[in-house]
């Protein structure tokens, strides 16, 4: 018999933890080995107990782009398939290129959970299509520079233009500056409507 | 002689210690009425007098006479007309008044006596009389005759005047009857005159004019004829020695540079000019040569030529005006002196316009020194003739010596500008745009628009500080809308996203082993559906998050209070809240999930431990919200505390819920020592 595939789950949820379980105890080749709720414990269960697969919700204390990036520090051939409900393209953005072999959404079936999870065992990469489509957009669109991300973040805060100047220590013109910026790349016209397309894009917390 | 002086102190003398007799109080002769003090005369004295009539005037509106006893004279207000003749004896009996004329018997009746002579005048001299002697004698006296003129015609029959002295020491002959005899009497003859000297007096016995009154010109003797007028050069003329010399009639000739009818003249001949007071209306213009003739006296600082006779011979030509470029040079330098009367051009800058009754005055001013120019009143002046514009002016300069300058021998400090006319002004520049009046009203004008400016700026800034104060206020209010959206949103795929997914993921599994394994699918769908239960509870919680301003307008501690009521109604134990600290403002997601905390523990508590006491606890610290719920329950082991598998999911949800905002959940719990839940919670800064 085949070994069985050993699985990390590592949700802050409890009941979805136990959920998938659930589902996996009905797939032969499936075996859930640990259980992780914060990204430190993420970390730590990935060390000791080396699963084939970690299935990472991005949604956690600790976050877990942050347990992504420290267990692809510890060992880079790690298999990290994210299973999470955002489908903002950052957050896909940002798993994908810190190392993440997958990227499913919550919603997904579980059957197709088990494919994806399969075939990143397998040694390849699990991204649905629509999700592939966001990541094609996003690559053709310009990236915030940090300083713009600072601004974008203040300016969801509802700070005024000199408000943000005082808090960057920057000119208000400069600060105007930026506030055009990121209103061009973000294809918006003001600011209220820059904030709700940032939060669209997982661009901000 | 004193007795016959005072025969009322004699009599007082006399009477002394005595009872004072009636009649002693009677005035017998006519010093002691003239001895009696002012107020004692003008309070009535009877008088009982004996005398000669002296002078008479009996006109229809006027009856009285003078009368003359050994000590003096004294006016007589009969109370009845008497026919009377200069020379008569008369009685009269009366009071004492006094009056314009001075000293006077009245209410008197009049017993007429013998028909007499005059009494010989006494001999005097005209400066004797001026200087205040012989008031009510009849006397002689001579003198050369200034001026000829009829009494004014408002008074008939009109008396003849002859005028005599100097203007300022005039003395007047009045002639009652004269009857063609007018032109018997020319200026400059000397003639001896014979009548009753009279003062007339203001009110308060002040002597106004001296005057003589003479019954009829037969009383006036020729003593000298006219003779023909001293001809002399100006220059000649201007050096008369003054007062102390006689004043002898002169002649001159000249040109006419300034008239003012009936009253002044001044008359230029060469390089000298000299003022003309002339005796009548005379009939000279400016331009016309005349002969003058009259009596040189000393003005103000020069010779004038007073009670003149002006014949007109023709036209003439004076010398150009002097010109000064301004008023401080007419009054410097050697010449000055000559200056005066003459006719000068001079520059100056008008500051001011007055109408007086008799003349137009132009207040000027160059060379820092004041002078008054005067206009004849009604002269048209010259257009833009305003404050401020620069004049060029001619007239007849006119010395003044003040009296610091006369005591200290010094020089005329002033002058003033006597102009003919409207002709003799020109504007040599006009007057700027601004005068004192313009410029206050520009800056008034431009005070007022500034203070329209500031208060329409004040207005406006008002208006924008209210539109900014708004937008900032509706930025806020849709920043606060967003933030609440975001919170929600992120609440709800935390809550009921996750535990409809574990419903489904039960189901899911359920559906697969429902013929293998009926007993295990069972259990899943009981499970799904208590997560489904707990999926309603999520949606509640979010509606109650929703409800605008819940979480915002109000502090954790009164949210506290009103869930702890809502836990405490469906149970028969007592839930009480304590907070202690003072809160600070706390982040609305916090807010939010410390109320659900609390919920949920304490139904939990009241739910699953049978408690008397729920206490919940609140502690804000600065930086650590801390939340305590305990319960007097029955408590439970920690390690066998049933999990989400069994359907219980509040411990794993508090502790997710607290753990999602950075805090930690502490529990602690025996079986029959109740249930400790505390969850501390950072402030974010």
């Amino acid at each position: 018999m085949k070994p069985r595939i050993r699985i990390l789950l590592a949700d802050d949820h409890a009941i979805v933890r136990m959920g998938l379980k659930t589902v996996f105890e009905l797939e032969a080749d499936l075996q859930v080995v640990a259980e992780a709720a914060t990204a430190d414990e993420t970390v730590a269960a990935h060390g000791a107990c080396k699963p084939d697969i970690t299935l990472l919700d991005l949604r956690m204390p600790g976050s877990g782009l942050e347990a992504l990036r420290r267990i692809r520090a510890q060992s880079p051939r790690a298999r990290i398939l994210v299973l999470t409900t955002s489908e903002l393209e950052e957050d896909i953005h940002r798993a994908l290129s810190d190392g993440a072999s997958g990227y499913a959404l919550k919603s997904i079936p579980p059957e197709e959970l088990a494919g994806a999870i399969r075939a990143v065992h397998a040694g390849g990469r699990w991204v649905p299509a629509d999700i592939a489509r966001k990541l094609a957009d996003r690559a053709s669109a310009p990236d915030l520079s940090p300083r713009e991300r600072e601004v974008l973040d203040l300016v969801i805060k509802g700070l005024t233009n000199p408000e943000i100047a005082t808090a960057l220590g920057i000119s208000f013109g400069t600060a105007k500056a930026h506030i055009r910026a990121i209103l061009a790349k973000l294809q918006v016209s003001d600011r209220t409507e820059a904030a709700a397309e940032a939060c669209r894009r997982g661009l901000v917390e | 002689m004193p007795v016959l002086r005072h025969p009322v102190s004699l009599c007082v003398a006399l009477f002394a210690g005595a009872a004072p007799l009636a009649a002693a109080d009677v005035l017998e002769t006519v010093a002691a009425a003239r001895n009696l003090p002012f107020s004692s005369a003008a309070a009535g004295q009877e008088a009982k007098l004996s005398g000669v009539v002296t002078y008479l005037r009996d006109i229809p509106q006027d009856f009285n006479f003078y009368l003359h006893d050994a000590t003096g004279g004294v006016m007589v207000y009969p109370v009845d007309r008497t026919p009377l003749q200069p020379g008569r004896r008369v009685t009269v009996t009366g009071v004492t008044a006094m009056s314009v004329h001075g000293l006077r018997v009245t209410g008197a009746s009049v017993d007429p006596g013998e028909t007499g002579t005059l009494p010989e005048p006494l001999k005097t001299t005209m400066s004797d009389v001026l200087a205040g002697k012989h008031e009510g004698l009849f006397a002689e006296m001579e003198g050369v005759i200034r001026v000829v003129r009829l009494e004014s015609p408002e008074i008939q029959p009109q008396r003849l005047a002859l005028d005599f002295g100097s203007r300022n020491r005039r003395l007047t002959v009045w002639i009652t009857r004269y009857a063609g005899a007018e032109s018997r009497f020319s200026p400059g003859a000397k003639v001896r005159a014979r009548g009753v000297v009279v003062r007339w007096k203001n009110p308060r016995g002040q002597t106004q004019s001296t005057s003589v009154l003479v019954n009829s010109v037969d009383d006036i003797v020729d003593v000298a004829p006219p003779g023909v007028p001293l001809q002399q050069s100006l220059s000649d003329l201007q050096l008369w020695s003054g007062p102390d010399e006689p004043a002898g009639r002169v002649a001159m000739s000249g040109v006419v540079t300034y008239c003012r009818p009936g009253d002044l003249l001044v008359v230029q001949d060469g390089e000298r000019a000299i003022r003309v007071r002339p005796a009548g209306a005379e009939k000279a213009a400016v331009g016309d040569t005349v002969e003058v003739k009259g009596f040189p006296v000393l003005g103000e600082y020069t010779v004038e030529l007073e009670d003149a006779s002006v014949d007109n011979t023709g036209c003439g030509i004076t010398l150009p005006p002097g010109v000064f470029r301004d008023a401080a040079s007419v009054l410097a330098g050697p010449g000055l002196v000559d200056r005066d009367a003459r006719l000068v051009r001079v520059t100056a800058m008008l500051r001011e316009l007055r109408e007086r009754a008799d003349s137009q005055a132009l207040e000027m001013n160059s060379g820092g020194i004041t002078f008054t120019a005067f206009l004849p009143s009604g002269a048209a002046l010259p257009d833009g003739l305003a404050a401020g514009a620069e004049l060029r002016l001619t007239g007849i300069c006119s010395l003044h010596l003040s009296d610091e300058r006369r005591r200290l021998g010094r020089p005329p400090g002033q002058f003033s500008l006597l102009v003919s006319g409207p002709g003799q002004v020109e504007i040599s520049r006009p007057a700027p745009w601004w005068n004192r009046s313009r410029l206050l009203a520009a800056v008034a004008i431009i005070g007022l628009a500034a203070l329209l400016a500031a208060l329409w700026a004040t207005l406006a800034g008002r208006k924008n500080a209210l539109l900014r104060a708004e937008i900032s206020r509706r930025e806020r209010a849709e920043q606060q809308l967003a933030n609440d959206r975001r919170r929600v949103a992120g609440d709800l795929h935390d809550t009921l996203e996750q535990t409809l997914l574990a419903a489904g993921l039960q189901l899911n599994a359920a559906g697969r082993t429902l013929t293998a394994q009926p007993e295990a699918a069972a259990a899943r769908v009981t499970l799904a559906s208590q997560l489904v239960a707990r999926g309603r509870q999520e949606v509640r919680d979010a509606v109650w998050d929703l409800h605008a301003g819940a979480v915002r307008s109000h502090s954790l501690a009164g949210l506290l209070a009103t869930a702890c009521t809502e836990a405490a109604a469906s149970s028969t134990a007592e839930v009480f809240l304590f907070t202690e600290g003072n809160e600070p403002p706390l982040p609305a997601l916090i807010v939010a999930q410390s109320v659900r905390f609390v919920r949920e523990a304490v139904t939990n508590a009241l739910k699953h431990g049978s408690p008397q006491h729920v206490r919940v606890t609140m502690n804000a610290a600065p930086e650590f919200l801390t939340l305590t719920v305990a319960d007097d329950g029955c408590g439970f082991q920690i390690a066998n505390a049933p999990g989400p598998d069994t359907g219980h999911f509040g411990l794993g949800s508090m502790r997710e819920r607290v753990q999602r905002l950075g805090g930690s959940l502490d529990i602690t719990s025996m079986p029959g020592t109740g249930t400790t839940i505390t969850a501390r919670i950072p402030i974010p800064s």
